[in-house]
């Protein structure tokens, strides 16, 4: 198993110069003794990921997310520590890295708006300079893969955000990178189309072992196209875990939703059970999965009332990262 | 009336905190007048033939320096305009109290209140350190006067050519024509006594001579036009103006409303 | 860095889609290339009207300034046809859009450049060509000396705007400022040189190179030698070698960060 990327002690600070202000005094200050202020995006993270791994960078804004990618893909320099991706050093080799990867910014469209996405491609071709016989097999591939007959044709500005997605998303797997970055790759798409962007990544990702890198704000995104999380916050890594150690790990609370034929239920405070929310005839609890806890909960109610219906879930993974966060913060503050 | 001082505040901040671009312009001003000072220059060696004496040079650079002046002071509004139509931010604006267009026209003026001044201080110093005093003080002063008046009128124009966005789309070759025809028609380079006389009098059927050459005509010895005609010309050109932007625009919001934006 | 022709293939499949977005819109590219070149037109009205009354100025007549009008426009008509995204470097710089650009393999600069080819550049070419034909300056030899002249001046200008946009990289928001420039270089060049005396014209062939763009080329067309040939290509090559490693600098510095950074 080969190792796509490896990271060591990355750091990156930026001095950004900050404004004085509007006005023709501070403008001419600003640019004759700038002011600026060190700001250390990215501080000392270390992870590797193996060929073929798909892992989700998320955490908040300004967490370092975007830096930590563009250094990967050889745009920024770090301020210290190592980086090899597909065996090179981005920065240094950063013509033979683009013929490595692939990237997929969520944010700004690489299609030319007013032309179809089979000219992109066209044009694609000549830049990783892939021999026409292939990128043409592969362009079937991907048009088959990711239903892009009907778009390939029509100009990118006809198209709705999903299909611009897609569209983008096979653009970026013309010339077989081993390794794709996306940033942000499903902000704005609509339900259905988050779905369908999250499949085709999986399941290109599988068949094709590409290592997927991607950071987002959406928790959807983690739990159907990667297996790795890594929470990146205040520049620091807080937690590396597969997503089902993070699940078990911190999901050590379960949701249990109780219809009922009676309008409240009245629990006891020993159970240890918390309400989320009470209209009537429904009550959703969050409540510690330990042995007995639901059991004691299910009797509390029937003793009441019947139960119409119980459904058992794991708290919403927003909140599960909410709580990294909070833990976090707490912890930085204590310190 | 108070929302359109509000409106017009807000450009004169607008324009207040964008130095850089008022500078770019003084800088093109500057090298303007240079490249015509040397223009001039040169035409007075080679005009023996006219039979006007090399004095004349210095009327000339005032002349250019007002003509440029009231060109130079009008805000390009009509791009922010074609932005806001291109958006779609004006089927949200036009519910407002304040009509859209008047708002449009007072920020172009509160900006005008900025950038006049400024660039009127800039051609008077170097009108002045390129050919001296203007012939005439007096001259200049009523050629200044009516020259903010045209200022607001070609400011007024730049909002019409904004709204001929909801037709055009992409207004960049409409202003292109616009301010080439101002150029040649509107005596900026040249004044219009140069130009063959059916050539004047059909530019006068325009509304240009009366918005350059004419103010700037004031400060020197041949005006244009008697001061009070020129503004009695621009107030009917600004009243024509206004009147058929209205229209146009009543009739794209019509269109709008009825097409769903 | 890649071969040298997997990097001209590039670049003609550059040019060819920029160029082939420009034109998407049928309508509005016909009539940006009609109105650039009736622009032109009545531009240079000034020139006629003033010529008729006074017939030379400092050596020039209307042919010789017809001749240098028509080699400004053809270069600029070039240079934003083929080269627009040079116009449009500030915005990119500032706005973050190099690095999709850096992410591939192929040359930043010559990549952003290629973009945005502008439907008024072709107006530009199609109105130089006729004045230039009109002026009746125009040597034996002709045609190719008209094209690689106005190709010469097209060099420089995108030259010039590579290097005033650079400053988008150390300065942040330099886009107007920068086109500023870049049109105070077209003005001077359509202007006859001979106005222009002493410390003015040094300036002329050096910071602003307006001599190369309008005077050396109209002369390589009126009367083609070796000296005016090697004196453009010189010039050509110098700007373009000065543009590029500023370019290469501000993108170092872009790398590093230093500049008015925004980052999630």
């Amino acid at each position: 198993m080969s190792i796509a990327v490896d990271v060591k002690e990355l750091s990156k600070s930026f001095r950004t110069r900050e404004a004085r202000g509007p006005g023709v005094r501070a403008r001419v200050a600003d640019v004759v003794a700038p002011r600026s202020r060190a700001v250390r995006a990215v501080d000392r993270i270390s992870f590797r990921i193996a060929s073929g791994e798909r892992v989700a960078f998320i955490g908040p804004n300004g967490a370092g997310k975007s830096t930590t990618l563009k250094m990967l893909a050889g745009i920024l320099l770090p301020t210290s520590g190592h980086v090899t991706v597909a065996g090179l050093v981005p920065w240094r080799d950063r013509y033979q890295l683009g013929f490595a990867i692939g990237t997929v910014f969520g944010q700004r469209s690489q299609l030319w708006y007013q032309l179809a996405p089979r000219d992109t491609i066209e044009l694609l071709a000549r830049v990783y300079e892939i021999p026409r016989a292939v990128w043409r097999s592969r362009l079937d591939t991907l048009v088959d893969a990711f239903e892009l007959a009907p778009l390939l044709d029509r100009p990118v500005r006809q198209l709705s955000l999903g299909e611009r997605m897609r569209c983008e998303v096979a653009a970026s797997l013309l010339h077989a990178p081993g390794v794709l970055f996306l940033d942000e790759p499903t902000i704005g798409l609509d339900v259905t189309a988050k779905a369908t962007i999250r499949e085709l990544l999986h399941r290109r990702s599988t068949e094709d072992g590409t290592t997927l890198l991607l950071t987002s704000h959406d928790t959807g995104d983690i739990e159907q196209v990667c297996d790795r999380v890594i929470i990146i916050h205040g520049g620091r890594i807080l937690l590396d875990a597969s997503v089902g150690e993070l699940k078990r790990r911190y999901l050590r609370s379960r949701r249990v939703t109780l219809v009922t034929a009676s309008e409240h239920v009245e629990l006891p405070a020993a159970i240890g059970a918390r309400v989320v929310s009470a209209v009537p005839h429904r009550t959703t609890v969050e409540i510690d999965a330990g042995d007995t806890a639901v059991g004691a909960l299910v009797d509390a109610v029937l003793r009441q009332t019947t139960l119409r219906d119980l459904v058992i879930d794991d708290p919403p993974m927003d909140e599960v990262i909410r709580s990294i966060y909070r833990s976090a913060d707490d912890e930085g503050e204590a310190a | 009336m108070s929302k359109y001082l509000a409106f017009a505040k807000l450009g004169l901040r607008e324009a207040r905190a964008e130095p850089g671009e008022l500078l770019g312009r003084v800088l093109f001003f500057v090298l303007i007048l240079g490249v015509f000072s040397s223009i001039w220059r040169a035409v007075a060696e080679s005009t023996a033939t006219m039979g006007q004496p090399t004095g004349q040079r210095g009327e000339m650079l005032w002349y250019l320096a007002l003509t440029e002046w009231v060109l130079m002071s009008a805000p390009l509004v009509q791009f922010q305009i074609e932005d806001d139509i291109r958006r779609g931010d004006v089927a949200y604006q036009i519910t407002r109290p304040a009509s859209w267009l008047g708002a449009r026209l007072a920020h172009g003026l509160g900006a005008l209140a900025v950038r006049a001044p400024v660039m009127l201080g800039v051609a008077c110093v170097t009108a002045w350190s390129m050919a001296g005093p203007p012939t005439r003080l007096g001259g200049l002063g009523v050629a200044i006067a009516v020259g903010l008046v045209a200022a607001a009128v070609v400011t007024l124009f730049h909002v019409a050519i904004g709204v001929a966005a909801f037709w055009l789309g992409d207004i960049a070759p409409a202003y292109w024509i616009w301010q080439k025809l101002l150029f040649v028609l509107g005596g900026l380079l040249l004044p219009l006594r140069f130009y063959p006389a059916l050539f004047v009098r059909l530019a006068r059927l325009t509304p240009f001579p009366a918005l350059l050459a004419g103010p700037a005509s004031l400060a020197t010895n041949e005006p244009l036009m008697p001061a009070g005609v020129l503004l009695v010309t621009l107030v009917f050109w600004a009243l024509l103006g206004w009147i058929i932007t209205r229209a146009a625009f009543n009739r794209a919001v019509r269109r709008l409303n009825v097409n769903g934006g | 860095m890649p071969g040298t022709k997997a990097t001209v293939r590039f670049a003609t499949a550059l040019v060819r889609t920029s160029v082939r977005s420009a034109m998407a819109e049928r309508g509005a590219f016909a009539m940006r290339v009609v109105l650039m070149a009736v622009n032109n037109g009545i531009f240079f009205t000034f020139w006629i009207v003033l010529m008729s009354r006074v017939p030379r100025i400092r050596g020039y007549s209307l042919g010789d300034v017809a001749l240098l009008y028509g080699v400004v426009a053809l270069a600029n008509g070039v240079a934003v046809f083929v080269a627009g995204g040079a116009q449009y470097l500030a915005r990119v710089i500032h706005d973050g859009e190099l690095d999709a650009l850096i992410a591939q393999p192929k040359p930043t600069l010559l990549y952003a450049a290629g973009l945005r080819s502008q439907p008024s550049g072709l107006g530009d070419i199609v109105s130089g060509l006729i004045m230039i034909s009109l002026s009746g300056r125009v040597a034996p030899v002709g045609i190719p000396i008209v094209l690689a002249a106005g190709a010469a001046g097209a060099m420089v200008l995108v030259s010039t705007a590579v290097l005033m946009h650079s400053a988008a990289f150390w300065l942040g928001r330099t886009e107007s400022a920068s086109r500023q420039l870049y049109e105070v270089t077209l003005m001077f060049s359509l202007y006859p040189d001979t106005l222009f005396t002493g410390p003015m014209r040094w300036i002329l062939f050096t910071a602003i190179p307006a001599g190369f763009v309008g005077y050396l080329p109209a002369e390589a067309i009126r009367a083609p030698s070796l000296w005016t040939a090697s004196a453009l290509g010189a010039a050509v090559v110098a700007y373009a070698v000065v543009a590029s490693s500023v370019f290469a600098r501000g993108l170092r510095a872009y790398s590093s960060g230093s500049r008015f950074a925004t980052f999630t």
